[in-house]
């Protein structure tokens, strides 16, 4: 015989249970029982049990009795014998004892299960963390590329000189590179000084422009990335006059900057607001699309030769070309220097970086 | 690798893979699945397709036209076909993973006969496979029903079980986590329907389907002869004239139908007592037998089994899905203490 745990003793109904333990379901069945004039003994009789079983039952003494499996049986066969519900008597006493059969179906390993969960969980996020790694590592190695590696060094590069070359287009005509960095970087400086003292930005740009071929190198100071900036719209502006006027021609902003009356900051193709001008001329047919620094597509179109495109947007500026092999690209006036391989023909800039 | 990758996207599943329904439990969400182990298979052009499956299929039972056949791949609690039902089991349990946005392989644990030979039980471990679960344990039908009617199994003392199925009586003494002696007849609710076409057949001279039977057998059979008397009408067709004639049958007709099946079941649960050990009989005439399984809801079989054995018979709560729940709790007892506990092979 097996006690439940944490049953009551007979007649030990608690007082906030509902209508049904009103009348247990010992006293039911006992009360049916006298009704039909029946005895104890000639009921156990009639079930098969002890009569010692059938008092328990009456008087509602769970303890002696075996588990609630065989406790909801007796009950319901005695309430059969005696022609009364006995699924009355089962929920009453569930009610009693708190062994529902919804209880009954999960009982065994409900910390196993969320245990189960939390490692699911962990994995999952191990997972996660494997694929960010692995998206990671392919950006990597699509950055390693060397179509688009040579492409980028190019561009920076061409980054890195665009300050001083205002003029210099190394392909068409090599004019002395040397002077040309220490003139940039003297501009450069200039430029700050420039800058700093607001009243006449005019003079100070002009001042650049004449120094540079006569400042040495080793008197060149630091310059930040800013300064950087803000020099190649000072000594740029003046290429597009001299040197390649067909460049600057379509950029509308270029001619309102000629007149000195304008800041020169403002005015000049390669601006410190973060932008800058990128030329595309097609000797063949080529599809294009430039983005700007959020991703937006500025460009898209199919070119064929003999057209041309600039436009302006801010840095950084990804140029992906169909065809490498029939643009000449050129970033604030400065030719973008890149290779294409014989089987990948598409090609991928970032100018400005 | 794969397979336990999809896993994790996997729950475990408790299959109580019946000649008559199968039922799937999942723990924490209970009884998922409730279907008729029937297939419905198309044939066109020389390639056989699974038409429908359950519910669906088994309304097309006796019902279909010549290129689909609805068959029921077990028979006698074991596997009649192997790969129609290992389609059934592989629509099944995508069913129950219907959420999933991965193909599920799920670890299964199959309920067997304790009778089955291995061959048997090998054939519906490689069907559970076979329809994508990763693993698969089997578990006797008695202990799983036994687990699921709530008997304490665990104790030392005698608890019997008496579970029918569709296919199969199982009858068992469990004690101590351990099946001490264990029967099974290949008698069940099937059995009863034919007994009851067979009547119809012999003493109205009218033929009646299985589905037909198996309406009277819920409806008006009973094992015991009781105080009212329950009626049906049915139709059939007349075997002399060959046109359906309507008639009308009774509880007490059906319940000498079901005569000579009953006494199959009387007489093999009389055999179980006789063979336990005196100490568990003991236990067992005190406290009594359980009955589980789709036959326990046979009105009045417990009297008549009480009436025959002079014991106290108790049909356990919800005996259908005793044995899909008992196998669910089995498998987080197993899960917690070891995969011998209960599997056998």
């Amino acid at each position: 015989m097996t006690a439940l745990p944490g049953k009551p003793a007979s007649n030990s109904v608690q007082s906030g249970s509902d209508q049904l333990l009103a009348v247990s379901p010992g006293e039911k069945l006992q009360r049916a029982r006298q009704a039909r004039k029946l005895e104890v003994t000639e009921m156990a009789q009639r079930l098969n049990l002890s009569p010692g079983v059938v008092r328990a039952l009456e008087a509602d003494d769970y303890r002696i009795l075996p588990n609630a499996t065989f406790v909801k049986g007796y009950l319901r066969s005695y309430a059969r014998a005696l022609e009364i519900n006995g699924d009355e008597l089962v929920r009453a006493y569930e009610a009693i004892t708190g062994c529902s059969e919804a209880v009954k179906v999960e009982p065994i390993a409900a910390p196993m299960i969320s245990d189960t969960r939390r490692n699911q969980r962990k994995v999952l996020l191990a997972l996660g963390l494997l694929v960010v790694l692995g998206a990671g590592l392919w950006i990597g190695v699509a950055e390693n590329d060397p179509v688009s590696d040579a492409a980028s060094v190019d561009s920076s590069s061409a980054l890195e000189r665009e300050t001083g070359v205002p003029a210099v287009d190394p392909v068409a005509e090599h004019v002395n590179p040397p002077v040309v960095v220490t003139r940039s970087q003297s501009t450069d400086a200039e430029v700050i000084a420039s800058v700093e003292a607001t009243d006449e930005p005019v003079e100070a740009e002009s001042t650049t422009v004449n120094e540079p071929a006569l400042v040495p190198v080793e008197t060149v100071q630091p310059v930040t990335d800013a300064a950087v900036q803000g020099t190649v719209v000072e000594t740029v502006q003046p290429v597009p006059v001299t040197v390649e006027p067909v460049v600057s021609a379509p950029v509308p902003v270029a001619p309102a900057l000629s007149p000195a009356a304008e800041p020169a900051a403002a005015t000049s193709p390669a601006t410190t607001d973060g932008t800058g001008l990128v030329n595309l001329r097609f000797q063949g047919e080529c599809w294009v699309e430039v983005r700007d620094r959020s991703g937006r597509m500025v460009f898209s179109a199919l070119k064929r030769a003999g057209e041309e495109e600039t436009l302006r947007a801010a840095i950084p500026i990804h140029v992906k070309l169909g065809n490498g092999d029939v643009v000449s690209v050129r970033y604030n006036h400065q030719p973008v220097n890149f290779t294409t391989r014989p089987d990948r023909k598409v090609v991928r800039l970032t100018l400005g970086e | 690798m794969l397979k336990r990758l999809r896993g994790m996207f996997s729950t475990d599943l408790s299959i109580d893979l019946g000649t008559a329904n199968t039922l799937i439990y999942i723990k924490d969400r209970g009884i998922v699945l409730n279907e008729p182990s029937v297939v419905a298979i198309r044939q066109q052009n020389g390639q056989k397709s699974v038409a429908a499956v359950g519910m669906d299929a088994k309304r097309m039972l006796g019902r279909t036209p010549g290129n689909i056949t609805a068959i029921r791949p077990l028979k006698d609690g074991v596997i009649a076909d192997f790969h129609v039902t290992e389609k059934m089991l592989q629509h099944f349990i995508h069913k129950v993973h219907e959420n999933s946005f991965i193909s599920p392989s799920p670890r299964v644990l199959v309920c067997v006969p304790c009778k089955s030979t291995q061959v048997e039980r090998k054939a519906i471990k490689e069907s559970a496979l076979g329809a994508g679960a990763r693993e698969v344990y089997l578990i006797e039908e008695a202990m799983a029903s036994a687990i699921g009617a709530g008997l304490p199994v665990e104790e030392a003392s005698g608890s019997m079980v008496v579970d029918i199925g569709g296919g199969t009586t199982e009858i068992a003494i469990i004690s101590l986590n351990g099946i001490v002696y264990s029967d099974s007849v290949r008698m069940g609710g099937d059995k009863f329907d034919e007994a009851i076409v067979t009547y119809v057949r012999r003493n109205y001279g009218s033929l009646i389907g299985e589905a037909t039977a198996e309406r009277i057998k819920q409806e008006i059979g009973c094992a015991y002869p009781g105080r009212e008397l329950l009626e049906i009408d049915v139709r059939g067709r007349n075997l002399a004239e060959g046109i359906p004639r309507s008639f009308t049958l009774n509880s007490n007709e059906i319940l000498e139908a079901l005569q000579e099946p009953l006494s199959q079941i009387v007489s093999a649960v009389k055999s179980a007592l006789e063979q336990s050990p005196p100490e568990l009989a003991s236990d067992i005439a005190e406290r009594g037998l359980v009955l589980t399984g789709g036959g326990a809801l046979l009105r009045d079989l417990d009297r008549l089994l009480a009436e025959e054995t002079g014991l106290p018979v108790i049909v356990a709560e919800d005996p259908l899905t005793c044995v899909a729940r008992g196998g669910g709790k089995a498998m987080e007892l197993m899960d917690k203490r070891g995969f011998d506990m209960f599997s056998v092979d």
